[in-house]
């Protein structure tokens, strides 16, 4: 019990001490907070194991091509504020985004290195998943507060310590049990404490691993490891080493349309699967394998003043896979044209549902089908691989597996300095330097029983039949012959460099502290093309111009302090953000044009708040108002009429995000906590958006629509969340807590094109049933309100002296089930599809595309700790 | 310390289980299994042929649908791998073909060509297209039932894959004419192959189908060396649409279609037009010396072409208004010829530039016409273009031998339907120097031509020695300048602008009205030509196409007369409301834009000598359309008609009055004051209306 305790203290006293309610900690209530932290850590042990084991998937349509943006958790990291640690773990099924934002305005340091990716401003958590025993030391910090690390972003700033010698001196064998993306974990943590020389080190690894997850015909494989080496030079002198890794493979899902559910009658209806002599397979596979080294140095002059210096380094790839065709029809068991609602009449419409019904192969991947058309498409290639004269004939597949590739590699510098000038000034400043190169390529992954696939473009064959170079993906190696393992379809790299440097100043007075911080920042990008495309042969080649951005932000805020537990504060930024290039390149595939206006993003946001911090009541009452301005988009995506990808760059998003947070945490009696929690936002879309719509096989400009998006919902987040929960702690070290979590006011994400004039041009809107259709064309769809209740239980049990264990040894058993109603209807997420029916406009020939929540599901743990 | 390690033994252990776990579960990935294919034909029994199957549909128009329980068999002899068949494929038995329908693209994938299928045709329907027969799926949606492409997703439902690789052996056809249009016909959809063809010289530098979609669907003609042809009909998505057609002479394999009546082949791919043999005839030697049209006419009736010869030059005539297998054809020297290509017609269009082989051939009158027939050897070169020659008809009468098959432009003219047939229409063209006739066959589909044009264009050809012109399309003529008055005298750039009236037997020169109950203020009302041949002598009131004086005397007997060809715009005045005075010879000028020093000078003719009145004529000239006053006109010589036979010369000075004028001009020749003495009154005429400027 002790240790525990101790453990636990020392725990605390690592996480730097940032939050306004930690600081004002006073002694006297410092037993009170540690009791409570112990079982807190308790639970975020297993909420960020829960998190971790919860799908990750794309939401939106728009990541054909490459890997896209599947590694993004909607996943806030559990704080420890009355509010967040509420809303980000409970709201989980709902997809909550703290105040709507976008994942790309939070930011995550770890040992001092930022970790975002640079393409898309995500942090990309997957690269320590199953690390959580060594990811613990974390600081969120939330809104425009000051940070010690970084200037910070405007949502969240998180900053993990994983450095050996911050973690615990012990060792951890876990097992854990759970129906989610995966079904068991092995768990292996071993921190050897630092030694009198001055080493640490840390070891640590999982495995976690489904054959089937909760949704049908996805798996999970995934391992990780870590490795931290420690060594402290006198006692102002710290080296530390940490590598790790998360190797991860796991069969994906993709979202569907509710005619699919009901053709399969399954909510959970997952189209990238089938079956394959009796055995599951799924087309759609994503890999990760992307091992991270981060050296960090810290050297502290005096007791006022640190430098901070690492360098970290992130290489390898990640990658998606999915089914390519070249001239056969699309093998896609939930295309549209294949389904009920496609016939014409009844009778036939009740003839292929059951046909869809009765044969699982038509409602899922018909991979025998799939290998049959290749085992009998004989062809014959002229002039293969370039070379006149070479004929190469023999089974050319019509179908592989494709996969969509990007390799990596990142390098970063950052160097922060803290120091105190008298009893009332810190100054804290840095400089960062980050280089990242992404390599986005194709490669044949199987070829499905043929012996060979051809490099060339079907959509340019199609289209410029006569010309003779048009359809090569690359004209370097016209024709080119590729088997498995080739690379094909695209190769380009895109590189990106950024430099920062900034400076915060905090002033602390007795009533009053004040803060101001700013950075200046400069970003650059171009893309390198390593194929010269047949469509674009001069403008695909090599390196294309830079794209040069500079940046500014300036933050400040003022806290005044009513008493020791009664603070009242209020903070405001203004800042420019270089766009993505995500956001910048129309189609990086096939050549380097870029958006006409590219512009920096302008950001005005502002929140005040109250705080009380008294022993048994902590409350946290916050308002906030952001304006985001000019920000950029590209939506690639098929068209029916051109029968091609479409180019949809759209410029001229200006947002508004509103709203007011509560969060509170009421001890009300012995040992039994209320927790209750609200976020109450609007997110609007605050401007009508202009896009310029080119194909991929041409470089005209098609049209220019306007987009009529203003005051559209900001979707993919509840917009209205409660939380109200129960917590009892033993005295005997097991706890329980139920909690009920209501989302409203979500809704789904919008197709552009729908809410243009070209789409309801011709409707009259005197005739009624015109009107009527124009108003379902532009209506955005609100999903519906929905609940969940969760269940958590935990218990510490040491095991006796008797067991023979010399030293102190814990059985630890946690137990989390969430959505107890075991409702499966919650729509999680979706997207209206990026097409539409101008001819007849008829919104439910191309549905919205939906994901569901989880229904039941559980995650159990035992860990054995000594 | 010892504690310690032994600790650190504990980790070690430990690690090691772990990771050795790790990677057992690991090695579990294990690879997929494939799946075998090989593709027996399913043990089924046919109850169906494609016959019986097709006897089905008594009626073209209807959607029968499929009742029995019946399973047919066919193999398949067409698929979409090209893109020329689209949706569809095409298989075929035993006793004939059939078109399945299937509701996807790349259906060679699971359907190619060879493959044996076999489907249970109960719940599907037939239907046609066109009277061709076709398989597929019922749409009930409709008020009475319609066929449907058979959705993906029941392909399997109805469709059983059967054997690949089966052989079929199309069909040889030596006849055209054996190819049946009717609804069950046993050859419709299947594969047949047509020995001895070739693509018309016209369309050897076309390409199968329009990759630029602007058509979706491209027909080629197809003969052989007898000339009888069939329509090759290909899509404009077929991946082959770009590639150039095979120039040779050869077999071609291809699906038996017709449409509504119409016979056409549809191919597979390019490999099925096996046009490699030398075209009928030998074709057009490379080595050809060419000569131009001028040298080959130079030549002479009855010449005998050297060996060797050939022309170049650019098709002006449209098949649709020539007899079939005619051309004309005019080159660079401005020479044109007729050629006529009796056996292999090579469909030509206006404005193709052609090579011509004309080694050996004979030059020879027909009707008058110099023409080359028995022409079997030609090909396209790409296009041309012809710059019509200006002209007017008593030009081309005069250069009818130079201009003959040569295309040539009148200005301002009237037109007048004169008979019809129902092969076409003959119209008189008729400009201020004269007429022409111009036949316009029915298949051009120009219904009429309007009265009055500003433009008339076409070839110039000889009919037993009399000039012909021959529109090629309905832009040759443009309409305008008429109205309820007329065509107005367009006076050209050359002075003198003369008219000699030689041609009034098919009515008054564009522009040349005639008028009764003329006055200073009025033209009066608007008379008619009696354009029969005039007698001097006769008393009946009216405009008259009178005999010209001019080389005639005053007791010139009627045969006389009527054999004259000098012909004169003439009046018989009479006590008759509006003639005397009132009778006017009316001109109408466009405009006398960039002309100074106009002048006019006409013969006022005295024709019959038995009356004993005297007429006073004056000049007079108005500006702008509808005049309603007019000024005189100083004249010099004499202006009377009376009983003096006689023709003197007028001479006209406006004073400039009526030089540069954009509008029109209007000039009369008007017996406004009534006539003085007894007894008849005369018949007067102008002739050789002369307008000159500088």
């Amino acid at each position: 019990m002790l240790k525990f305790t101790k453990f636990a203290i020392i725990l605390l006293m690592a996480v730097p001490i940032t939050s306004m309610a930690q600081k004002s900690k006073s002694t006297a209530t410092k037993k009170t907070t540690t009791t409570v932290a112990r079982d807190t850590t308790i639970t975020d042990e297993i909420k960020d194991a829960m998190t971790d084991n919860i799908a990750v998937v794309t939401i939106d349509e728009n990541d054909q091509g490459d890997g896209g943006t599947q590694n993004v958790s909607s996943v806030l990291t559990a704080g420890r504020d009355p509010f967040y640690s509420v809303m980000s773990f409970n709201f989980n099924a709902f997809r909550f985004k703290a105040r709507g934002y976008d994942g790309d305005l939070n930011t995550t340091y770890m040992n001092g290195v930022p970790m975002d990716n640079l393409d898309n401003g995500f942090t990309p958590f997957g690269l320590w998943g199953g690390l959580n025993d060594v990811m613990r030391n974390r600081d969120v910090s939330l809104g425009l507060r000051p940070n010690t690390f970084a200037f910070g972003d405007i949502a969240t700033s998180s900053s993990i310590d994983a450095r050996a010698s911050k973690q615990r001196k012990q060792t951890q064998i876990g097992y854990a049990l759970s129906n989610r993306t995966y079904a068991h974990r092995l768990s292996f943590y071993h921190g050897t404490g630092t030694s009198k020389k001055g080493w640490t080190f840390v070891f640590a690894g999982s495995f976690r691993g489904a054959n089937e997850g909760y949704v049908p015909g996805t798996y999970y494989n995934g391992y990780s490891y870590y490795v931290g080496v420690d060594k402290r030079f006198g006692q102002r002198h710290l080296l530390s080493l940490s590598v790790f890794n998360a190797p991860t493979e796991s069969g994906r899902q993709a979202a569907a349309t509710e005619e699919m559910r009901k053709i399969s009658g399954d909510n959970f209806y997952n189209p990238t699967w089938g079956l394959q002599n009796g055995k599951v397979r799924n087309a759609s596979i994503s890999r990760s394998n992307q091992p991270t080294f981060i050296l960090n140095d810290e050297y502290r002059f005096n007791n006022r003043t640190t430098i901070s210096t690492s360098i970290s380094s992130t290489w390898g790839k990640r990658s998606t896979s999915a089914l390519d065709w070249y001239n056969a029809p699309d093998p896609r068991p939930d295309y549209y044209r294949y389904l009920p609602s496609y016939q014409l009449g009844n009778a036939l419409q009740q003839q292929v549902l059951q046909a869809m019904q009765n044969d699982i192969n038509k409602r899922q991947v018909n991979w025998q089908g799939l290998y049959e058309v290749n085992r009998n498409s004989f062809s014959i290639i002229q002039n293969a691989n370039g070379i006149a004269g070479n004929t190469v004939s023999g089974k050319r597949s019509r179908y592989i597996q494709e996969e969509r590739i990007i390799d990596t590699r990142r390098l970063n510098f950052n160097s922060v300095f803290n120091t105190s000038i008298g009893n009332h000034t810190e100054l804290t400043g840095g400089l960062s330097f980050q280089a990242q190169s992404n390599n986005y390529y194709k490669e044949v992954e199987d070829l499905l029983g043929g012996e060979f696939y051809v490099n060339l473009n079907q959509f340019a064959e199609r289209d410029f039949p006569s010309n003779t170079t048009a359809n090569q993906n690359d004209l370097i190696t016209p024709n080119r012959i590729l088997h498995k393992g080739d690379r094909f379809g695209y190769d380009y790299d895109i590189v990106i460099r950024k430099s920062a440097a900034w400076l915060q100043g905090v002033f602390k007075f007795k009533k009053v502290d004040f803060f101001l911080a700013g950075e200046l920042s400069n970003t650059k990008f171009w893309r390198v093309g390593h194929y010269q495309s047949g469509l674009f042969p001069n403008d695909s080649y090599g390196k294309s111009s830079v794209n040069n951005f500079n940046n500014y932000a300036v933050k400040g805020g003022l806290t005044y302090k009513i008493d020791g537990r009664n603070y009242l504060y209020a903070n405001a930024a203004i800042m420019s953000r270089a766009p993505l290039f995500d956001n910048v390149y129309i189609s990086p595939r096939t050549r380097d044009f870029i958006q006409d206006n590219t512009t920096n993003e302008d950001i005005q946001t502002a929140e005040a708040g109250y705080v009380l911090n008294a022993p048994k009541l902590k409350v946290r009452l916050t308002g906030y108002f952001t304006k985001i301005k000019n920000q950029m988009n590209v939506l690639t995506f098929y068209h029916d009429d051109y029968r091609n990808f479409v180019n949809y760059a759209i410029n001229g998003i200006d947002k508004l995000h509103f709203g007011l947070e509560f969060g509170a945490e009421a001890k009300i009696m012995r040992n039994v906590t209320l927790n209750v929690a609200a976020a109450v936002g609007r997110y609007y879309y605050d401007s009508r958006q202009e896009a310029t719509v080119t194909v991929d096989n041409s470089a005209a400009v098609l049209a220019k629509d306007l987009i009529y998006s203003q005051n559209y919902r900001i979707p993919g987040t509840p917009q209205n969340a409660y939380s109200v929960g129960l917590s009892y702690r033993s005295p005997k070290f097991w706890f329980v807590s139920l909690s009920a979590n209501y989302a409203g006011n979500r809704w789904l994400d919008f197709n552009p094109i729908r809410r243009t004039f070209d789409a309801v041009d011709g409707l009259d809107i005197t005739k009624p049933n015109e009107a009527a259709l124009r108003e379902s064309i532009l209506a955005q769809q609100k999903l519906d309100d929905d609940y969940t209740v969760d269940f958590f239980g935990g218990w510490s049990w040491k095991l006796p002296k008797s067991f023979g264990f010399k030293k102190p040894t814990y059985l630890v058993f946690n137990l989390g089930i969430n959505n107890l109603l075991n409702n499966k209807n919650i729509i999680s997420g979706g997207f209206e599809q990026l097409r539409f029916d101008y001819a007849d406009k008829n919104i439910n020939k191309f549905p919205p595309k939906y994901y569901y929540a989880y229904g039941l599901n559980y995650f159990a743990s035992v860990t054995f700790r000594f | 310390m010892r504690n310690m390690k032994h600790k650190q033994l504990n980790w070690l252990v430990l690690l090691f289980i772990t990771l050795t776990t790790v990677t057992i579960i690991a090695a579990c990935n294990k690879k997929f299994d494939e799946p075998d294919t090989n593709f027996p034909d399913p043990n089924l029994p046919v109850t169906m042929t494609l016959k019986e199957l097709k006897a089905l549909l008594p009626t073209a128009g209807q959607v029968v649908e499929i009742t029995q329980d019946k399973t047919i068999a066919g193999i398949v002899v067409a698929d979409d791998r090209s893109g020329n068949f689209y949706k569809s494929i095409s298989i075929q038995d035993a006793t004939g073909g059939v078109s399945v329908r299937l509701d996807g693209n790349n259906l060679f994938n699971n359907y190619p060509v060879g493959r044996r299928v076999y489907i249970n045709v109960k719940g599907l329907c037939v239907g046609d297209y066109g009277g061709m027969i076709q398989l597929g799926a019922i749409n009930t949606s409709t008020p009475t039932i319609t066929q449907t492409p058979i959705p993906q997703n029941l392909f399997d439902k109805y469709i059983i894959k059967g054997s690949l690789g089966n052989p079929v052996v199309a069909r040889v056809f030596n006849s055209i004419s054996d190819l049946k249009t009717t609804l069950q016909d046993t050859v419709q959809n299947t594969l047949i192959k047509l020995d001895g063809f070739q693509f018309n010289a016209a369309d050897t530098l076309r390409t199968y189908a329009d990759p630029s979609l602007a058509a979706s669907a491209v027909n080629l003609t197809l003969q052989n060396c007898a000339g009888n042809t069939i329509i090759l009909r290909t899509s404009s998505y077929s991946n082959f649409s770009g590639v150039q057609v095979a120039k040779g002479k050869g077999s071609i394999t291809a699906i038996y279609t017709f449409f509504n009546g119409t016979k056409q082949l549809l191919i597979r791919d390019t490999s099925d037009v096996q046009f490699t043999g030398a075209r009928c005839g030998s074709g057009v030697s490379p080595t050809l010396i060419y000569k131009t049209i001028q040298e080959i006419r130079a030549l002479g009736d009855g010449a005998i072409i050297p060996a060797n010869t050939g022309i170049r030059g650019t098709i002006v005539s449209n098949t649709q208004n020539e007899a079939t297998g005619n051309y004309r054809i005019q080159d660079g020297s401005g020479f044109g010829l007729q050629l006529r290509f009796p056996g292999i017609n090579p469909n030509f269009a206006l404005n193709d530039s052609a090579a011509v082989e004309l080694s050996g051939l004979t030059l020879a009158l027909f009707n008058g016409d110099l023409q080359i027939t028995n022409v079997v050897n030609a090909q396209k070169l790409g296009t041309g273009t012809v710059t019509p020659r200006s002209a007017t008809v008593a030009q081309i009468g005069t250069n009818i031998n130079n201009w003959a098959s040569t295309v040539v432009k009148l200005s301002n003219v009237t037109i007048a339907q004169t008979s019809t047939n129902t092969t076409g229409t003959n119209y008189n063209v008729t400009d201020a120097s004269g007429s022409i006739v111009s036949f316009v066959r029915t298949t051009l589909g120009v219904a009429t031509l309007p009265a009055n044009a500003t433009s008339f264009t076409g070839y110039v050809s000889i009919f037993n020695g009399t000039p012909q012109i021959t529109i090629r399309n309905a832009a040759d003529v443009v309409a305008g300048g008429g109205g309820s008055t007329g065509t107005g005298i367009n006076l050209g750039t050359t002075s003198p602008f003369i008219m000699n009236f030689n041609n009034i037997a098919s009515g008054a020169p564009a522009g040349v009205k005639v008028y009764y109950g003329a006055t200073n203020t009025s033209l009066g009302t608007l008379g008619s030509l009696n354009t029969s041949l005039g007698s001097w002598s006769n008393v009946s009131v009216g405009f008259k196409n009178f005999a010209s004086a001019t080389g005639l005397t005053a007791t010139a007997d009627q045969a006389t007369q009527d054999a004259a060809t000098n012909r004169a715009l003439g009046v018989r005045q009479t006590s008759s409301a509006g003639y005397d005075p009132g009778a006017s010879f009316v001109f109408e000028i466009d405009n006398t834009t960039g002309k100074n020093n106009v002048q006019l000078q006409f013969l006022l003719q005295s024709l019959d000598p038995s009356v004993g009145r005297t007429t006073t004529w004056s000049v007079d000239y108005a500006l702008g359309d509808s005049p309603t006053s007019f000024t005189a006109a100083s004249t010099t010589g004499t202006m009377t008609t009376s009983s003096t036979f006689s023709s003197n010369t007028i001479n006209v000075n406006f004073g400039g009055a009526i030089d540069n004028k954009s509008q029109k001009v209007t000039i009369r020749i008007s017996a406004l004051s009534a006539s003085t003495g007894a007894s008849n009154r005369p018949s007067s005429a102008i002739d050789d209306f002369t307008i000159s400027w500088n």
